[in-house]
């Protein structure tokens, strides 16, 4: 009898006999609803993960962001502003002397690569990512975001977790704490790192702060899987499953002395889901059996290897929230590293962005695509983030981009979302958000309602205060929504 | 000290000119009553009031005249002249009418959720029943509005029948709230339940099978006390405790932020906690240390100020860097209130604080206080500073007699002074030119050059006048061999701004023949030269030419300059004009020596140096608007929180002062607060829970006390006993509410499911610290040297940046306690991480306990588990011959008890089918094994 079947055999048999586990699973069909009298969601810790009812109806199911590390530069890729191209080479008007994040700026440098008109909205997009540029029917760009932080790990941060501070709970801890998941055999919340390595934040993006442990992310990828796994070498699977049999029936006994302790009764779940885990998350990891069409999609067959790479990874996001993970962080670019590893190219714009690029645009584009035609993203929300901008200026004595944190872009796809649409706008070179300027925390609230939750009501006490994902602020973007 | 002498306004006023007083908040709350039995008007009515309306209607803003926290309006109505309350009649209430509109105009509050519906139910009961306002409705001081503010008084043990023997207070209170609810305490443990229960409680191991034998045969009448004083004595006690404090304030071992590199030598504040914990060092005074214990030649206690974050990110932007000089302080008083007080004042860093009588004011005045505190490492006075600065002395002649050799053989050879690491100077015969360049052999550490200006001078006017015309603003250019291509521009232009910058300077790829050239936008007369290098990599071999006709001319070069201390090129590769080749070789040696000499000196002479807090002579501090870094408001002196009533210190106030001023207002017996932290963390820390359920916040929106009035006589208790932590916890660990059984009783957990009243004792999972200390005890592993350099869980890695792997394996290093484990913050240990184990970024005062199939596979499959499992099989063979002997002696080790038949029977058969170590790893998976019962 394989793991499995056995722990099948016995969930079935104690449900029947109404023993302690059957009233686990009583348990389980009585779901909590999310949000008591003071916001905090009340969950049952033998079951962190329980699907729970939304405090309204979302249209978005899943969510899947692509957090594009190191800063992607707004003005070359996604919003056109055609007054670089006219006022290059001269100094940015009313802050000629600006001092950024790295000192002083050059004069204005228009966008690196050319914008022309994409899709059925004709959409001005860069030739830098032909292929995201064909899917911007889908795509709702937000122009004038803004943040709080000219440095990557507060601006990290606040992107994930809304305080630019560390040890707040990550937006995949919120979404998971709120609404439990649909797949009790994967974890709820997933975060996949980079080929090239870890943001430059690292587990902070997906840590579950104060709230329970259970809700932080786990890390793994294609080409980093899952710790522990598989049982230690040189143990064979008999003994494995002889030890895990053992361990439950003295457990078990154990337990009945304890009558009544849930705490006891979830650690006998959580070795049961392991055990699930042990079958079910290889079976997702199983990139490569997708079929050669569906890998080209992606460019997961692309000789670039850490294209190829990173291609796998959206490959394994779709498959995650297709199994029901509700929150999957999908990083693009890693650590600091002079923008050879991630978007942060104060220098070599020109010669280091195209090999980025290159990683970010096929992929992500195969995702939305294969998102659509299997009929995910009407459910799935896709958010294509970065900590912040970049300067519509080159550094001085540079020809790289220094940081901008007054205003870029955030784009949504799916999930409940306007297509072909554009939001709000930064000033005229692309410096400061504009029209209908958007903080993060708006962002957030947004990402929030899509998926029936109210963010001024969505809490948990931690050292004196009701917490929030938004802290004080937020203001959900009703526009963008269909 | 009374309400009418001194109130926290007029010292909040006082400390600030021109301040908006908000008087109004505290004064209501001096309205409410404390009795439960007047049915709780503020919890019930006022609270959610507070809760949803204050940003509008309170003390900040006064939206249409309305406000909720003063009775009389909130009665009476704002501007729309309607009655807020018409007592009897709620839907004739204008208050209820606002609250319980559809209209989304007219809906109260408009945005939010608002009241809740238990909320709602209680005003409407509340305005129904006649708006009846509570009785003693006068003005008074604010501490006796909220319980915490509250001087501690002396209640009297409630007078119960003892029950299971002898009666210890603390079980008299107890059983008195059990009694009120109908309830009873649980018989008491068995005595192996007890000792492992003590041993994981206090010590975080579980006991060895001989201790377990020694303690159920002890027939003595005292042998439960003879038990508990022998943990309290052990040197594993102060690193359990040290854990639970470091916790608290989030200590770690590297910087967290972007960077998160190495703070430095933090660890003399593990050790130092360890070893005041162990010497039951009086609390009191350990507050005095870890705030100014350089004052008392206790300089590693002062790590408690710097063990949260920083952030060393530099950047010439100037809203970044003002941010990050008030973060900095900001994680100080945030430790400081928190931690010691359990209060909450990093919430008034924008605004008053929303609960608690704290203004912003008292916000800044700690930051006074605090303002010339900063993040670094620093010396450590004691023996080995006194051993230091000896021999430093010692070693002083002898850099002299070395330095003089070395001006007697510049001075034979008739050399020019050394170039200047800073800047220095070439002068040469006036020449008129329109390009120099410079051409560098060599910089000092044979490697790349950095320079952050050239400046090129012209030949004084008649009124001494002389321009830079190598500057970019004249139109001067620069070319130059290959530039690096770093993070930041590094490009030969930046020569030429006329300014030294962060980021903004040139830096060569090449080693040796490096070159730059500067062309003027016309020929100038010139004859001075200044170079101004980084500090390292600075050319020392190099000559200066001009562009004579398009000719290159020499007009200076660096072989007629005495070797730099720090040139650290070897003999063959240096050249000096008119110095022979075996002098030039005597004189390198010579400049080695010195150079070898001065570090050691400078070593000695600096003295230990530790992570720990760095005081200066403070700047002044501002009250900062709306928190803004940039927006300063007016001057805000030094005091502890005006609810302390310690007085405010003038702005002359010598740093020290400051903070012994603060340490002696927290540590006085009369501070409402710090003694009732502190027992209610001991408390936490022994059952599971606190009395007070948000240890770090006894605010009003803080828990409620389950045992207030044995809060406060344990308090009292405490103070008395002289802040002796190991006497309080004896109290407790010897109470029969400690020794009672941890079964779960159907009939008692239907009344108190989580068992707040303490029916039995709590079981709960071990803490991640304890889970692997146990299983390197139980393997026979457990390596007990105690303090020093940690041991690292990671993998080394190349850069600071770069993702640390976890190690796999471990040698006698890291089998020490995990305390002993380097911190890093962000990172999560491998195996032992994913059981709640905080990352150091917020403070963590009490740990979230969940249940994870992560946890599950990390102690079924990881490497360092299955080698504690080989290991206990390994003592196991080793202590009995047959195959239910080594499982019974397994077993004993890791459950402290013997095995039932039906237990044996199952773990034989694995035994038999799979081998001893599969049992061993069966052993320590059980519940059993990582729960304290």
């Amino acid at each position: 009898m394989s793991i499995r079947d056995h722990l099948l055999c016995r969930r079935n048999f104690l449900a029947h006999t109404g023993s302690g586990l059957g009233a686990i699973a009583l348990a389980q069909l009585l779901r909590p609803q999310a949000a008591g009298g003071d916001g905090s969601v009340v969950f049952d810790p033998a079951d962190p993960f329980a699907p729970r009812r939304a405090h309204a109806r979302g249209v978005a199911e899943n969510v899947i962001v692509v957090f594009c590390a190191g800063a992607v530069s707004h003005i070359d890729f996604w919003e056109y502003k055609p007054d670089l191209v006219r006022f290059h080479g001269k100094p940015l008007p009313g802050n000629e002397r600006l001092i950024s994040f790295q000192g002083e700026n050059g004069t204005l440098q228009r966008p690196l690569w050319t914008f022309r008109p994409r899709g059925e909205c004709g959409k001005m997009v860069s030739d830098i990512v032909p292929h995201l540029g064909g899917c911007v029917d889908d795509i709702c760009f937000l122009h004038s975001v803004h943040t709080k932080s000219s440095t990557h790990g507060p601006g990290e941060n606040l992107m994930s977790t809304g305080f630019n501070r560390e040890g707040y709970p990550g937006i995949g801890a919120w979404v998971s704490y709120a609404l439990g998941t649909e797949n009790q055999d994967l974890p709820a919340f997933v975060a996949i790192e980079d080929p090239r390595g870890t943001p430059q934040s690292g587990p902070n993006n997906w840590t579950n702060g104060f709230l329970p442990a259970a809700f932080q992310g786990s890390a793994f990828s294609t080409t980093r899987p899952v710790e522990h796994l598989q049982p230690p070498r040189g143990t064979s699977p008999e003994a494995n499953s002889s030890v895990l049999r053992a361990l439950n029936r003295l457990n078990e006994r154990h337990r009945q002395a304890f009558r009544g302790d849930s705490d006891l009764s979830a650690r006998i779940s959580s070795y049961e889901l392991a055990a699930r885990m042990q079958l079910s998350v290889p079976e997702v990891m199983g990139v490569n059996a997708e079929p050669a069409h569906i890998q080209k999609l992606y460019g997961a067959d692309s000789k670039n290897r850490v294209k190829a790479d990173f291609a796998a990874n959206c490959i394994l996001a779709r498959r995650l929230v297709e199994r029901g993970t509700r929150f999957v962080q999908l990083f693009n670019g890693a650590y600091a590293s002079g923008g050879r590893l991630n978007w942060d190219t104060h220098n070599s714009m020109p010669a280091l962005v195209p090999g980025h690029a290159e990683i970010l645009d096929q992929p992500v584009a195969g995702l939305l695509r294969d998102l659509k035609q299997r009929g995910l993203l009407d459910k799935t929300l896709v958010v294509c983030c970065t900590e912040f901008g970049r300067m519509p200026m080159f550094q001085l004595g540079n020809d790289g981009r220094d940081h901008n944190p007054e205003g870029f872009t955030v784009w949504f796809a799916g999930g409940g979302v306007r297509g072909g649409m554009s939001y709000g706008a930064t000033d005229a070179f692309g410096y400061k958000a504009e029209q209908q300027p958007l903080s993060i925390h708006d962002v957030h609230a947004t990402v929030l309602h899509l998926l029936g939750i109210d963010h001024e009501r969505l809490t948990y006490y931690h050292n004196g205060l009701q917490r929030r994902l938004t802290d004080v602020h937020g203001h959900v973007v009703h526009d963008v929504i269909a | 000290m009374s309400w009418n002498d001194l109130t926290p306004h007029t010292q909040a006023i006082g400390r600030v000119i021109a301040r908006v007083p908000l008087l109004g908040l505290w004064v209501a709350w001096g309205l409410t009553p404390v009795s439960a039995d007047e049915g709780d008007f503020y919890r019930d009515v006022q609270a959610a009031l507070v809760k949803s309306c204050i940003l509008c209607h309170g003390p900040s803003k006064q939206e249409s005249g309305y406000r909720v926290d003063l009775l009389d309006v909130l009665l009476r109505g704002g501007e729309s002249g309607q009655p807020a309350v018409i007592p009897g009649n709620p839907e004739a209430s204008y208050l209820w009418q606002r609250i319980v509109s559809q209209d989304p105009d007219q809906k109260m509050p408009p945005r939010g959720s608002g009241l809740d519906a238990s909320e709602r139910a209680r005003l409407r009961t509340w305005i129904a029943s006649g708006a009846e306002l509570p009785q003693r409705a006068q003005p008074s001081n604010p501490r006796t509005d909220h319980w915490a503010f509250n001087r501690i008084a002396q209640p009297a043990v409630p007078a119960v029948i003892p029950f299971q023997g002898q009666l210890n207070p603390v079980d008299a209170f107890i059983d008195r709230s059990l009694a009120a609810s109908g309830l009873m305490r649980s018989v008491e443990a068995s005595r192996r339940q007890l000792i492992r229960r003590v041993y994981l409680v206090t010590l975080g191991l579980p006991p060895e099978p001989g201790q377990v034998a020694a303690f159920v045969d002890d027939r003595r009448p005292d042998a439960y006390a003879r038990m508990i004083d022998g943990v309290l004595a052990s040197p594993r006690y102060g690193e359990r405790w040290a854990q639970h404090w470091l916790d608290c304030v989030r200590y770690a071992e590297t910087t967290g932020y972007e960077v998160n590199g190495p703070n430095g030598k933090i660890y003399p504040y593990r050790d130092y906690l360890i070893n005041a914990l162990n010497e039951d060092r009086a609390y009191d005074r350990m507050i005095l240390e870890q705030i100014a214990g350089d004052q008392f030649g206790m300089d590693a206690a002062t790590g408690f100020l710097v063990a949260g974050p920083h952030d060393t990110n530099r950047s010439p932007d100037p809203r970044l860097t003002a941010m990050q000089y008030q973060d900095g302080l900001d994680e100080i008083i945030k430790s400081t209130s928190a931690v010691f007080l359990g209060i909450t004042l990093g919430c008034a860093r924008c605004h008053d604080h929303k609960y608690d009588p704290f203004a912003q004011a008292d916000y800044y005045a700690m930051q006074a206080v605090f303002a010339g505190t900063s993040y670094g490492s620093r010396r450590q006075q004691g023996a080995e500073n006194e051993r230091m600065a000896k021999s430093a002395k010692l070693l002083k002649p002898q850099l002299a007699t070395l330095r003089q050799q070395l001006a007697t053989l510049r001075e034979r050879y008739g050399l020019k002074p050394p170039v200047d690491f800073h800047a220095y100077e070439e002068t040469f015969a006036p020449v008129v030119t329109a390009a120099v360049q410079l051409r560098i052999h060599a910089a000092n550490d044979q490697g790349i050059v950095e320079l952050d200006d050239v400046e090129v001078w012209t030949t004084p006017g008649p009124a001494g006048e002389s321009t830079n015309v190598a500057h970019r603003d004249l139109g001067a250019r620069a070319v130059s061999s290959p530039t690096a291509k770093a993070n930041q521009g590094k490009t030969a232009d930046l020569l030429l701004d006329g300014t030294r910058q962060l980021f903004l300077f040139f830096r060569s790829v090449d080693k040796e023949n490096v070159w730059i050239t500067i062309y003027f936008d016309r020929p100038y007369l010139v004859d001075r030269i200044v170079i101004k290098p980084r500090g390292a990599h600075v050319p020392v071999d190099y000559r200066i030419d001009v562009a004579v006709g398009d000719q290159w001319r020499e007009v200076v070069d660096s072989r007629g300059r005495m070797l730099h201390p720090q040139d650290m090129r070897p003999a063959n590769r240096v050249q000096l004009t008119g110095v022979a080749r075996q002098a030039t070789a005597r004189l390198v040696a010579t400049n080695a020596e010195t150079r070898r000499i001065e570090a050691e000196y400078n070593r000695l002479r600096d003295g230990p140096q530790i992570f720990a807090g760095r005081f200066a002579p403070p700047q002044q501090t501002h009250l900062m608007v709306r928190g803004d870094p940039l927006v300063k408001g007016p001057p805000v002196a030094p005091a502890a929180p005006a609810l302390f009533a310690g007085g405010e210190l003038d702005f002359a106030t010598p740093e020290a002062e400051r903070r012994l001023h603060l340490a002696r207002v927290i540590a006085s017996p009369a501070n409402p607060l710090t003694a009732r932290v502190m027992v209610n963390r001991v408390w936490q820390y022994i059952f599971g829970a606190g009395i007070v359920d948000t240890p770090s916040d006894f605010g009003i929106n803080g828990g409620r006390p389950s045992h207030p009035v044995l809060l406060d006589w344990l308090a009292i208790r405490f103070m008395e006993e002289q802040w002796s932590i190991k006497r309080l916890q004896r109290r407790l660990l010897s109470s029969a509410t400690f020794r009672q059984a941890s079964f779960s009783r159907r009939e008692a957990a239907q009344i108190d499911a989580g068992c707040r009243l303490l029916w039995r004792f709590p079981p709960r999972r071990l803490s991640a610290e304890a889970i692997r200390d146990s299983l390197l005890l139980v393997s026979g592993r457990l390596n007990r040297r105690m303090g020093g350099p940690s041991f690292s869980f990671f993998e080394q890695a190349t850069s600071v940046f770069e993702k640390k792997q976890p190690r796999g394996t471990f040698g006698p290093e890291g089998w020490r306690r995990m305390i002993y484990g380097e911190k890093l913050r962000l990172e999560y240990v491998g195996v032992f991480g994913v059981f709640d184990c905080p990352d150091a970024s917020q403070m963590a005062p009490k740990r979230t306990v969940s249940t994870s199939a992560g946890q599950a596979l990390s102690l079924l499959n990881s490497v360092f588990v299955a080698r504690q499992a080989e290991s206990l099989g390994d003592i196991a063979r080793r202590q009995a011959a047959g195959l239910r002997e080594q499982v019974t002696v397994a077993a004993r080790r890791a459950l402290c008890r013997p095995l039932h038949r039906e237990e044996m029977s199952v773990l034989l058969e694995v035994a038999e089918q799979q081998g001893l170590v599969q049992v061993c790893r069966i052993l320590l998976n059980l519940n059993e094994f990582v729960f304290v019962q």
